[in-house]
């Protein structure tokens, strides 16, 4: 290859080059990088859209504090995070340990579970709506009543609520995460395992001194997906409760949607979005760090 | 011996039961969709419907907007996949293979947006699409996925390990970077274009929180809003369910067919993060 390339030459071939990721990159540019500083502008404003935006520095920052309804948002994103993941990610591991063993049909068993996150969330949501949940129609009151117990208001009693919509999280995810789970089981080399034998390993010890800490980097992804999907959740509350009843299912991110586009009140939901971005930095920060230094053990 | 046995026996029994809880709403939906009415005690008394009617679909897309709620979601999910396809491949093989000052750092860069919520991006998008006029209509659902860096990810570990040889030959011949891209690069990255096929396309199809947000025109409405709005309609279980039998239909099709590729772009994801 030629090696005297004039610097202009060389520039022009750049610049050439550059333009392979131009479209993706102004594409990038237009929906990630100008709206993650306009929200950070808007929150120091107040603003409804009609108008001019008004700055107001941080006075929404504090205003949240005193929000009944934003505290209570967060409240809920929290208690429904803090049950969901580690749910989720106990129930996927599980069933990816499960599926991984000698059994036959395995590929099949990992089609099958893999179809509810296929779906839409939006979808699945309504159809549980309607087959599962549903006071007279669904088959949960069907299989109370089947055993005597009184039919419960699945989505309609305020205790219960976000109970329901963490049921069916977990149905629709578990499948999604076991695949990756079982990616990881599936790349541990076998050379561990046959070590173990040769020691007389019994499963359960095998399991916990070696499959477990050789997950670990596959279980922090899955943590933080896991987290991160679940502090940002919206269409479940939207299409089941709308964040009811009594505010028992408002997550953050539906207070976000309906102060903007309810209450026209763009700056204050900018804010509590940003402030939502912070948290998702945060758990995801702290967890990268505790498996970091949990692979480091291993 | 027999301890195996059982064991065996509960495992199955216990496998095939969590297939028949996973899969259950979505047969179940399919029966409700060729009945035309029922009380709440008929539901899940039987599955094959007494008297199979056609009624529900034939309403839905005649009478109420099904059909063109479908066709809303196939045109933005057929543009997003296209671009994506050719635009991620595109800029894949210009990190994985050219020289270009500063492109690490820039791809860096590039993977953080993985990380940025949506629920960050809602608000300004909406506000620079109203700007920009293009509330209610349907490029515009489109659009936030021609940003998704997932695929460029996807096709920079595919294209890198291609020997540096038959690239090299192939400039030998005459090929310009351009040249290379359309005889080389493009033919060996079919596997890899079905994997980021079937993702764009099934992330696409179920997308609902931007159409939600910039959409209020019913007409426009991709399926899954349409869905969210006609499920409030009263007693309209059996249009219900055919609804959602056509909004679940295509993506589990697609990846049902291509299964081998979606599930290795998931794991792959998981692995590299």
């Amino acid at each position: 290859m030629p090696r005297q390339i004039t610097t202009s030459l060389k520039w022009k071939r750049n610049v050439r080059r550059y333009l392979f990721i131009l479209p993706k990159l102004s594409m990038f540019a237009l929906v990630y990088v100008f709206p993650v500083g306009m929200a950070l502008f808007l929150s120091f404003t107040k603003w409804n859209i009609v108008g001019k935006p008004v700055f107001i520095g941080l006075e929404n920052y504090i205003n949240m504090w005193q929000d009944f309804i934003f505290l209570k948002s967060l409240q809920v994103t929290l208690i429904f995070t803090f049950i969901r993941v580690p749910l989720t990610v106990f129930f996927s591991l599980i069933l990816a340990v499960l599926v991984n063993m000698k059994i036959k049909g395995r590929s099949v068993f990992r089609t099958i579970y893999f179809v509810p996150p296929v779906s839409a969330v939006a979808i699945s949501a309504v159809i549980w709506k309607l087959l599962v949940f549903h006071p007279q129609l669904g088959i949960l009151n069907h299989i109370l009543e089947f055993m005597h117990f009184p039919p419960q208001d699945w989505l309609g009693n305020p205790n219960l609520a976000l109970f329901s919509i963490i049921i069916f999280g977990i149905w629709w995810d578990v499948g999604f995460y076991m695949v990756i789970f079982l990616g990881g089981l599936q790349s541990i080399p076998p050379v561990f395992y046959e070590a173990a034998k040769i020691d007389g390993a019994g499963s359960w010890k095998v399991f916990w001194k070696i499959t477990l800490p050789l997950l670990v980097p596959v279980m922090s992804v899955v943590f933080i997906m896991c987290t991160v999907w679940a502090l940002q959740l919206f269409s479940e509350p939207y299409l089941f409760t709308y964040g009811g009843p009594f505010y028992s299912t408002q997550t953050l991110v539906l207070t976000v949607y309906k102060t903007c586009f309810k209450y026209n009140k763009v700056g204050y939901g900018s804010a509590i979005s940003m402030f939502l971005l912070l948290a998702i930095l945060l758990f995801s920060f702290f967890e990268l760090k505790y498996f970091r230094k949990k692979a480091f053990e291993y | 011996m027999i301890k195996n046995v059982l064991a065996k026996v509960v495992l199955y029994s216990f496998l095939v039961g969590l297939c028949g809880i996973m899969i259950m709403p979505f047969v179940w939906i399919v029966s409700l969709s060729f009945r035309d009415t029922y009380s709440p005690s008929v539901v899940f008394s039987h599955f094959f419907p007494r008297n199979p009617t056609l009624n529900n679909y034939i309403k839905g897309f005649v009478d109420e907007k099904f059909l063109i709620w479908f066709l809303n979601s196939v045109f933005v999910t057929g543009v997003a996949t296209v671009f994506c396809l050719f635009f991620d491949t595109l800029a894949g093989y210009a990190f994985a293979k050219l020289e270009m000052p500063g492109k690490e750092i820039l791809f860096i860069f590039l993977l953080a947006s993985l990380m940025i919520p949506f629920s960050i991006l809602m608000i300004p998008l909406f506000v620079t699409f109203k700007f920009l006029g293009l509330i209610n209509t349907r490029i515009a659902m489109a659009i936030p996925p021609f940003a998704y860096i997932f695929g460029v990810f996807l096709m920079r570990e595919y294209i890198k390990p291609i020997p540096r040889d038959l690239l090299d030959s192939a400039r030998i011949d005459g090929c310009g970077d351009w040249g290379v891209f359309f005889r080389i690069i493009l033919p060996i990255c079919k596997p890899a274009l079905a994997t980021l096929s079937v993702f764009t396309f099934i992330l696409t199809w179920n997308s609902f929180v931007w159409p939600l947000v910039i959409i209020s025109d019913v007409a426009k409405m991709p399926i899954t809003i349409g869905m969210a709005t006609f499920s409030t309609r009263l007693r309209a279980w059996g249009m219900i369910s055919t609804l959602a039998v056509v909004g679940t239909l295509p993506p589990v099709v697609f990846f049902l067919a291509l299964q081998k590729y979606y599930i290795k772009a998931i794991v792959l994801s998981g692995m590299k993060g």
